[in-house]
């Protein structure tokens, strides 16, 4: 009986989670699928953005908001700075996108460290509360990363869908050489995309770090569930990647509830072998 | 001059740079006492890392950078590697502090992980050694180069067991003693959590779950929500490492837990106050193997600050005393070369620090006295600070 009562307990749990996830692959899918880099510096551009928060908001006195804003657009403007200078040039080399993220993330790592220091730190709570609702426990400060991730999952939808810019980078993503000779300018898109993917990491970043720790090291383990929702969605597809990360949240949600958090670590990666075994281009596929 | 004589004095002169380089290196090298450092600097582990780090840095700097021993002056060089608390980076680590830096001395790690892994690979080279791992596996009669620095939950457990259970028969009259363990997935965290529970099921408390997660995970609120549902009067950190223990009260308070919160598996309370924030690590209580409220301690912690700019962790003055101890023993020994002497002279040593005595101990549970007892504590955090509640052993 005591099951039933913890299933909408569950649920938000595994809501907040698969939101995080969703912003992390979308962000890596848009790189990967319009300009079919594969930036394994992504997680480093999630940690920035939660150290931009805790040096904003921690020691600078910052408002919370005003910080998180500081930081997706520093992280957003880091991204559109190193695309045209490090990625463009090794664009046409083969694997050099990949040796060159690697390169970035060792080297954001490493900046990182020499500023802040090897230790966990932590930002205070910026919403305290708690909101109750039969057994329905959900703290405030999470309610409000659900209602954040929400609201820049839904502006990111309208943004790509309905405005010209959005519009271009589809047509990019389908064809650059065609959406060129339509007169778009494909490396303004380039420069654009990859900085929106890297600011997406960044917000991700931002909206945990009162909730999680911050260390130097924690983008490794974003990246990590980046690419597993990635794999599950499908490398490319936006759909894809919000699927992927509903699907990697609650699953960890309740396995972890149930049979514990080695168990759940475990079945991710069983079920990611098991997908590229029968379906290796993911639940739904790039189009 | 002729290129035949211009190359004769180059030949001359290398030959004599070279001779003057090998004799210059040859005497500093008869000079230097090594002593090795393998520790996390990076990672989950660092708070106990650098602990590590810089307790040993503080008694060599007490130590004005040298020690006498056989009539000779030694200069003492510290040679820190970092082993990101697991296993193949300590391989690494140690490795490189054996076969190339040639150190007879190693302090460090904490990491169970680590230790177990390279336990061979120090005791196979005749290097004396002080970690600081809580596996038990770890000391035997077979690792007698081996002297554990620190008290595992084995040595303090009864005791810090004792008083929890007398502490909450006091603050919640009437409520059965039920505890909800987190520890990590490792062989640190299930030493820590088998022997914690122990010590307190043989005080009359219940342990309810006993939950393990990978290190590296930050999100405690899937195992939270079942745990807290069963109700426990207790969530218990157990062997966590200070950053992680900090989420997990966070965690615990923000979904509504109002019991009692532990930390049992080791010192952190400056890095629990740093993550989880005055109020909710209010009323938090914990194993301290230091006297934190001692004048002592606190001008450490001062020193600690202004050298290294960052709060000290309790766990450092257990280092210091290892290198002092292994400093005083290398003195009794009269030599830093024969590692059987100096073994024999940590064994016999009689040391006082300002800190408390040292005593070694172990034959019972280890079969040799390599394992370290000094002076046990309860800590607790109120309104922001570090307060030290009750002293449970004193160590002579």
């Amino acid at each position: 009986m005591q099951i039933i009562f913890m299933v909408p307990q569950i649920l938000i749990n595994g809501l907040f989670l698969s939101l995080l996830y969703i912003l992390m692959a979308l962000g890596f899918n848009m790189i990967f699928g319009i300009m079919g880099v594969v930036n394994f510096a992504h997680g480093e551009f999630y940690m920035l953005g939660a150290f931009i928060v805790y040096q904003m908001v921690k020691l600078m006195n910052f408002n919370y908001l005003v910080g998180l804003s500081i930081a997706v657009v520093m992280v957003g403007a880091l991204g559109m700075l190193l695309e045209p200078v490090i990625f463009k040039r090794v664009r046409k080399i083969e694997a050099g996108d990949f040796v060159v993220s690697l390169a970035l993330a060792f080297i954001l790592q490493s900046i990182a460290l020499m500023i802040w220091g090897p230790e966990d730190l932590g930002i205070p709570s910026v919403y305290t509360g708690i909101m109750r609702m039969g057994s329905l426990v959900i703290p405030v400060e999470r309610l409000m990363t659900i209602a954040y991730s929400t609201a820049l999952l839904i502006g990111f939808y309208l943004f790509v869908k309905f405005t010209r810019t959005g519009q271009s980078m589809r047509a990019v993503a389908q064809d650059a050489e065609v959406a060129s000779l339509q007169g778009i300018r494909v490396e303004k898109v380039y420069v654009l995309s990859f900085g929106i993917g890297c600011a997406l990491a960044g917000v991700a970043g931002a909206l945990i770090s009162p909730i999680f720790s911050i260390f130097p090291y924690m983008g490794g383990f974003a990246l990590l569930k980046a690419f597993i929702v990635v794999v599950i969605g499908g490398l490319g597809s936006i759909p894809g990647a919000v699927l992927g990360g509903i699907l990697l949240g609650m699953g960890e949600s309740f396995i972890s509830t149930f049979l514990g958090g080695a168990v759940s670590d475990i079945m991710s990666f069983i079920g990611v072998l098991i997908l590229l075994i029968f379906k290796p281009e993911g639940l739904l596929r790039a189009k | 001059m002729k290129k035949r004589d211009f190359g004769r004095c180059f030949l001359i002169g290398a030959l004599l740079l070279t001779s003057i380089i090998c004799v210059g290196r040859t005497a500093t090298a008869a000079e230097v006492l090594k002593i090795g450092i393998c520790t996390a600097q990076t990672g989950p582990g660092a708070a106990w890392g650098l602990a590590v780090q810089h307790g040993v840095e503080m008694a060599v700097e007490d130590a004005r950078h040298e020690v006498v021993v056989g009539g000779k002056t030694y200069k003492i060089e510290t040679i820190a590697y970092d082993d990101k608390y697991t296993g193949k980076d300590g391989v690494a680590a140690v490795n490189r502090l054996i076969s190339m830096d040639k150190v007879s001395y190693i302090i460090g790690s904490n990491s169970s992980a680590v230790a177990m892994a390279t336990k061979d690979i120090v005791t196979s080279n005749k290097v004396l050694w002080f970690p600081g791992s809580f596996a038990r596996k770890l000391l035997s009669p077979e690792t007698k180069n081996l002297f554990r620095v620190i008290c595992t939950p084995i040595e303090y457990g009864p005791y810090f067991a004792a008083y929890i259970s007398k502490y909450l028969e006091k603050a919640y009259p009437g409520k059965e003693k039920t505890f909800a363990f987190f520890s990590p997935n490792d062989e640190s965290g299930w030493d820590s959590e088998k022997y914690l529970s122990e010590a307190l099921e043989a005080q009359g408390c219940k342990i309810m779950f006993k939950e393990r997660y990978e290190r590296g995970v930050k999100d405690f609120v899937p195992l939270l929500t079942k745990v807290l549902a069963a109700n426990p009067l207790v969530v218990d950190c157990d062997g966590s490492s200070p950053g992680d223990a900090g989420l997990i009260i966070k965690q615990a308070r923000q979904l509504g837990f109002k019991g009692q919160i532990n930390y049992s598996g080791g010192p952190g309370f400056e890095d629990i106050l740093r993550i989880a924030g005055p109020e909710y690590s209010e009323g938090m209580l914990g194993y301290s193997p230091q006297n934190v409220d001692a004048p002592q301690y606190l001008n450490m912690e001062k020193r600690h600050q202004e050298k290294y700019r960052s709060p000290m962790n309790s766990l450092l003055l257990n280092y210091y005393i290892a290198a002092t101890a292994l400093l005083e023993a290398l003195k009794a020994a009269g030599t830093v070369e024969d590692i059987e002497k100096v073994r024999g002279a940590v064994e016999n040593l009689k040391l006082k620090t300002q800190f408390g005595g040292l005593k070694w101990v172990g034959q019972k549970d280890y079969g040799i006295n390599h394992q370290i007892l000094l002076s046990q504590y309860v800590g607790t955090i109120q309104n922001g600070k570090v307060k030290i509640v009750a002293s449970t052993y004193t160590a002579e």
